[in-house]
């Protein structure tokens, strides 16, 4: 009776969407307020390991407790099994059932492998690689974007981009107070088909709860130890909740779409013979551009460049596209030169980008070499911003 | 050793030779030199120019040609069958590929795949299109066979011999490779892949064809030829030769099991005398030296002894026998004398027919006998020229028809869909793509006109981008030409189809 406990663990929708019939559940006016049951769900969620993993998906929560403006990590990632190294990725677009984008969320957090932590299913935040976010939100129609970068020993942070986000120890947030996550969780029962409940905090007085399905087990691709499985199109519904001093005054349904992957396993090292930059931007309309480039280190061979446009439906297809770097170099203390600006083209998908690099030229030592890891804008035929790594090519090989 | 000095003899004098000439052979009259007058019933001979001699023919004075008529048998070197299949699975006839630490990364965790059965352990988990060997270095590597293209898997099980017609080149294949760059690691490793990503990506303009199913084998060949050194095979980083077009012609891959019956390679009758030397052709990615070469000759008779031994997947569906009878007197009045006969007393005449009497599309040939001259000339100079000889023919070989029911598309360049439309031209579609993507289910087959599933399209490439489409407008693409079977009424026809299930 998978099926029953899944919903007794999402009461809270169950009076709205009718999702499936289960007999034996109380009526949902038994239920006391959606922020207790939402408070328990988080509780049962944290404790629930599912020991088939792998490919069982994350278990990933977060603290509800601080209503603050501020974006927290603090919460437990958790990963059933301990599996060396995860990521996990999602990305939704919210939009009101009326209409309207309220904020597109897309994050992503690499585990770096290392201790076996003691629950056998944490990832706690000295574990996160890397994790980022862009919140491209209605509350003050900005994009706003940051990036917490923290490698094992040093736990460096890097500070985020466009003067807007600022990040101490744990603690990432974008500014002006207007948007914040604060919460997210998902507590899958089965492998991957299940239903997925997710709550964001987008300001002290604004807040999103969300349930989407994922029906069936999506193709799992894999590299070495690395699994990954993604699916797109998927219509997630909701609330959107106004609060005032934490409660609720105000609640009217929300629609989002939604595309969800995960990924778990030991990531493979790369960049022995052949780098790989990657940038991923946002380039509005709820799009997103991911590119990865690869060059030699012995400088022979063809660059490569693979592109993928993620469409608002969480569909991506692979497109053709030029990169090029500007002539202009940032150089680092190391001496590692890289360009301050990118240039990307494709006429046939009428792109035509400038992508200007935010920070000075900071390095980050991800373990795979020194690399540039920095938040950019775009302009040109689309505005947006997003983020770059760029492999310094005078590395040894790891 | 009576065979190996005739096998020296015919080497000596690039005479014709035939292990044992067959009856119908004797019957035929002398050889004679000019196609032109051929009367379908003389030798194909080895000339020094073609027919319609060209002045750039001069410049190349180790290139080869052959007339048509029926091409004579060559001795051919012994070997072991089942050697031959443990060779072919086993060595390292491609001498570079992907480490395989990574090779083993990036094969899909969930579902093992498709492998072939009796080989030696360290190909454990590997495709069957893959061998396992070990480099100079010492280390494990993974290198492509002959089975990329020459076996299919057919309602779940595996053909080893039938060309796979649903390959995919039009990607540029030097991208993958380039990516793998990434999880290589260490000295060894590194050194090993970057030849092979040097290499691949030498080719890679020339194999990239412009649709899907189409194979680009012999455009690969030449570009290979271009960076190498007749006299001593090594190779130049610059090319030597001029490169072949980017524009590849579409090639269809042929059934392995045809050469039990055919005396000569390919489809221009361009390979004969020594077949196992030829096929060692396919070596020619990486290995650099005459000792290389030697090696894999050590093998590689064995090999041509295990393609020779393969015979035709049987058909799998219900057969009329009583129309099939009356197929076989249709057949045998109007299409043997070109691709012989069949059953207990078969006889197959090896006949290269000329140019104006098939009038297929003409694109290799022309390319064999115009700018294609140089690789010829090469092959003719260099290791593999010592046994065989290089000669293609101003006009396509009949192929023997055994198993043809499971080698859809048909003709040399893979044009036209079914046999059906092969004997009735009319009904060939000018744009057309498979309706499916492999052959697992048997419902891809159909019965009534031997292929494989298809969508007939009203519009071609110049109106959709998409390189499933084949569109028989381009160059080297057209289903022109072979209408034997025009004339034939429609029972007659459906006669021979049937008969053809039987070969
Ligand atoms: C990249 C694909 C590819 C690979 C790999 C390949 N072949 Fe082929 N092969 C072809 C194509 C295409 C032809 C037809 C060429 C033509 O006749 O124009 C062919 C023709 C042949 C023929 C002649 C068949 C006939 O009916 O004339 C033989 C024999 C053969 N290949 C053996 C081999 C062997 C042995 C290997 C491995 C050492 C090999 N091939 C590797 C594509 C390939
Ligand atoms: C004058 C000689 C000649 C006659 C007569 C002839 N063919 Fe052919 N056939 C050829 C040649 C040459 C080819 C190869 C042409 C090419 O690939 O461009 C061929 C190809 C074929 C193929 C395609 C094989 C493949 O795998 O692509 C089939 C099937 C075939 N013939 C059947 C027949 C049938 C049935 C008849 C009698 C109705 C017939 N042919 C009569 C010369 C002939």
């Amino acid at each position: 009776m998978t099926g029953c406990r899944v919903l007794s663990s999402k009461k809270w929708l169950v009076g709205v969407f009718l999702l499936q019939a289960c007999s034996s559940e109380s009526p949902v006016s038994s239920l006391s307020s959606p922020e207790e049951q939402w408070l328990s769900n988080i509780a049962a969620a944290t404790d629930t390991v599912d020991s088939s993993y792998p490919p069982n998906p994350i278990e990933f929560s977060t603290q509800l407790s601080a209503k603050t403006s501020r974006f927290s990590l603090r919460g437990i990632f958790t990963f059933p099994n301990a599996a060396p190294t995860g990521s996990v990725d999602q990305n939704q677009n919210l939009s009101l059932v009326q209409g309207g984008v309220i904020a597109s969320l897309d994050r992503v957090s690499i585990r770096q492998g290392g201790d076996i932590v003691e629950k056998p299913s944490q990832w706690s935040y000295e574990h996160v690689l890397r994790s980022s976010i862009l919140v491209d939100a209605v509350a003050n129609s900005a994009l706003l974007s940051d990036q917490i970068v923290s490698i094992e020993p040093t736990s460096t942070v890097q500070r985020a981009a466009l003067n807007l986000a600022g990040a101490t120890d744990n603690q990432l947030w974008v500014a002006n107070n207007s948007v914040s996550i604060d919460s997210i969780v998902f507590s899958p029962p089965e492998r991957c088909s299940a239903s997925y409940q997710w709550q964001l905090e987008l300001s002290a007085t604004l807040r999103v709860r969300l349930e989407f399905l994922v029906d069936g087990c999506p193709q799992v691709q894999s590299v070495g130890g690395y699994s990954r499985w993604q699916v797109g199109g998927l219509i997630a519904k909701g609330f959107l909740d106004e609060l005032e001093n934490f409660e609720v005054v105000s609640s009217s349904p929300v629609e989002a779409k939604v595309w969800f992957s995960h990924g778990w396993g030991e990531v493979p090292s790369v960049g022995g013979a052949v780098v790989l930059d990657t940038l991923s931007i946002d380039i509005g309309q709820q799009r997103r551009l991911d590119i990865s480039r690869s060059r030699r280190r012995s400088g022979r061979g063809p660059e490569t460049v693979s592109a993928s446009l993620l469409d608002q439906d969480g569909m991506s297809r692979t497109i053709e596209l030029i990169w090029k770097d500007g002539d202009e170099r940032l150089a680092a203390t190391s001496g590692n030169q890289y360009p301050s600006q990118i240039t990307l083209s494709s006429a046939e998908e009428g792109i035509d980008l400038r992508v200007q690099i935010m920070n000075r030229a900071i390095e980050s030592d991800t373990g795979f070499g020194n690399s540039l890891n920095v938040p950019v804008v775009v302009s040109g035929s689309h505005a947006g911003a997003g983020f770059l790594n760029y492999v310094a090519i005078n590395n040894t090989s790891p | 050793m009576y065979k190996l000095i005739i096998t020296l003899l015919c080497v000596v004098t690039l005479t014709a030779c035939r292990d044992e000439p067959s009856a119908q052979s004797e019957q035929l009259p002398e050889a004679e030199v000019d196609a032109r007058a051929d009367d379908q019933s003389g030798f194909s001979q080895i000339l020094d120019s073609p027919l319609s001699e060209s002045s750039s023919v001069k410049k190349w004075p180790n290139a080869r040609f052959s007339s048509s008529g029926v091409i004579p048998e060559y001795l051919q070197r012994e070997g072991d069958v089942e050697l031959g299949r443990k060779a072919l699975l086993e060595e390292a006839y491609v001498s570079c590929g992907i480490p395989e630490r990574v090779f083993r990364q990036l094969l899909p965790a969930d579902n093992a795949p498709l492998g072939v059965d009796g080989r030696h352990e360290r190909a454990e988990g590997l495709p069957y299109n893959f061998n396992v060997v070990t480099n100079d270095d010492g280390l494990s590597i993974v290198t492509s066979n002959c089975l990329t293209c020459h076996a299919t898997k057919l309602f779940g099980e595996l053909v080893v011999g039938l060309g796979n017609e649903f390959l995919d080149f039009t990607a540029d294949a030097s991208k993958p490779v380039e990516r793998a760059g990434a999880l290589v690691q260490g000295d060894a490793e590194i050194a090993a892949w970057e030849l092979y990503a040097d290499r691949i990506n030498t080719i890679a303009p020339y194999i990239k064809t412009s649709t899907v199913g189409v194979n680009p084998a012999n455009n690969l060949t030449f570009a290979l030829i271009a960076h190498r050194r007749a006299n001593d095979n090594t190779w130049s980083n610059q090319p030597l030769l001029p490169l072949p077009p980017t524009d590849v012609p579409p090639v269809s891959v042929p059934p392995w099991w045809r050469m039990a019956k055919k005396p000569a390679m390919f489809n221009l009758g361009e390979g004969r005398r020594d077949h196992a030397r030829i096929m060692m052709a396919a070596s020619m990615l990486c290995t650099d030296s005459f000792a290389e070469l030697e090696e894999i000759d050590q093998y590689a008779p064995d090999i041509r002894a295990f393609i020779a031994s393969l015979e035709p997947p049987e058909y799998p569906f219900p057969v009329d026998t009583v129309l099939a009878n009356t197929g076989r007197e249709v057949f045998d009045r109007t299409c043997s004398q070109c691709h012989g006969s069949y059953g207990d007393e078969h006889a197959y005449p090896a006949r290269l027919v000329p140019l104006d009497v098939v009038q297929t599309d003409s694109t290799l040939v022309d390319f064999a006998l115009g700018d294609g001259v140089p690789y010829i000339d090469w092959f003719n100079q260099s290791y593999y020229g010592q046994l065989s000889t290089a000669a293609p023919g101003a006009g396509y070989v009949a192929p023997p028809l055994d198993g043809v029911w499971a080698t859809a598309p048909f003709l040399h360049n893979g044009s036209v869909p079914t046999i059906g439309m092969l004997l009735e031209s009319t009904t060939r579609p000018r744009y057309w793509k498979h309706a499916v993507s492999d052959l697992s289910d048997p419902e891809s087959y159909d019965q009534q006109h031997l292929g494989w599933q298809h969508d007939v399209l009203d519009s071609g490439k110049a109106s959709a981008a998409d390189v499933a489409i084949y569109d028989t407008d381009l160059p080297g693409y057209a289903n022109s030409g072979h209408r034997f079977g025009d004339h034939l009424g429609d029972d007659e026809r459906a006669a021979v189809i049937e008969y053809l299930k039987t070969l």
